[in-house]
């Protein structure tokens, strides 16, 4: 009995310490060791919101001419980071894209082409061109709280064939910065 | 000697399991779980996602790591959003662009969430990637994307998660 016992104390110590970590210290490394360290991934997110809002939803640049470069004012519009991080914008378009109309090719001063551009308060006009289904760079590492006017200019195509109404939406995309 | 064995094994046992931090009962699969805090509280009126950024590390083919996307509702009548993987327009230092297939390793619990006015909606977002693929990039990134997709006019705002991850 007390040889049966010796026996089963040690089987059972043995079974608890192949099961835990503390094995591999010990020199057991089986395979109750090996599948541990595949439970190491680890997942951490860095607190903090992200919010952005601009003082208007839409603007209406009205009947164009052709052949014209049609623009707001270089602080026409304001974008306010309102999260609690630091965030870069990108901005891009979808083209022109309006329902019932025959829609303008969406690229440099054509014949029914035409295109929008955006430049930052300090900057000047033609600026950048807003890519239609990509995006670039609007304005790096905006501070919480901060805010940044801009303005927008429409590359009115050289010749029109039609007069349809024409809508192109522009999208402000905020993402934490690099730093924050 | 009976008895004192008898005593003994218990206290062993016990030693055993202190040493190890009683982690005798370690799950099959790890999966990390949200524990996001944050200093003070984000606006109501405003719409916003937290957290800005999620950092998965040690990651491998055949793991899964999920964490819960708030989304809130700022406006003041009911918005549909719309939560999607997206690429990234850019990638922190050292990371890459994410694998092709990376957009069918993303699962998103429910992708077009309406929102009630100033409502504040939790949704999982899982990284599972198949066992047996390859990943050649040890670092790399992707967004998770929420728009307000009843948002009118013609400028419009999209709001992004980031999200890195390193691969052991």
């Amino acid at each position: 009995m007390r040889k049966g016992f010796k026996w089963l104390l040690g089987i059972a110590l043995v079974a608890i310490l192949m099961l835990s970590p503390v094995a591999g210290l010990l020199g057991f490394s089986g395979m109750a060791f090996a599948a541990a360290t595949t439970q190491n991934v680890t997942i951490n997110a860095t607190p903090g919101w992200v919010s952005i809002s601009n003082n208007l939803t839409t603007f209406d640049f009205g009947t164009v001419l052709a052949d014209t470069d049609e623009n707001t004012t270089l602080n026409g519009f304001n974008v306010t980071n309102e999260g609690s991080v630091a965030c870069n914008i990108t901005i891009g378009c979808n083209g022109w894209a309006k329902d019932g109309s025959t829609n303008w090719t969406y690229g440099a001063a054509g014949s029914n082409t035409g295109q929008l551009s955006f430049a930052l308060s300090a900057g000047s006009f033609p600026g950048t061109t807003i890519p239609s289904g990509s995006t670039v760079s609007f304005k790096t590492d905006l501070d919480n709280g901060a805010s940044q006017q801009w303005g927008v200019q429409l590359d009115a195509p050289n010749a029109f064939t039609h007069g349809d109404a024409q809508q192109d939406t522009i999208t402000l995309t905020a993402a934490m910065n690099a730093t924050g | 000697m009976e008895r004192k064995l008898k005593l003994i094994t218990p206290l062993l046992i016990i030693g055993v399991l202190l040493l190890t931090g009683c982690s005798l009962f370690i799950p099959a699969d790890n999966i990390p779980t949200s524990n996001t805090t944050t200093d003070g509280q984000p606006p109501v009126d405003r719409t916003w996602i937290s957290p800005a950024k999620v950092q998965i590390g040690n990651f491998y083919p055949g793991a899964r790591a999920e964490w819960e996307l708030s989304v809130h509702n700022g406006n003041d009548a009911t918005a549909e959003f719309a939560v999607v993987y997206r690429e990234p327009d850019y990638v922190a230092e050292g990371y890459a662009e994410p694998p092709i297939e990376a957009d069918s390793w993303v699962v998103i619990a429910d992708s077009s969430p309406v929102l009630m006015p100033y409502e504040t909606r939790e949704i999982l977002v899982a990284l599972d990637i198949p066992a047996n693929v390859v990943i050649t990039a040890d670092k790399w990134e992707f967004w998770i994307s929420v728009k307000d997709i009843t948002q009118g006019g013609t400028i419009q705002t999209e709001l992004c998660s980031r999200w890195l991850v390193v691969m052991q």
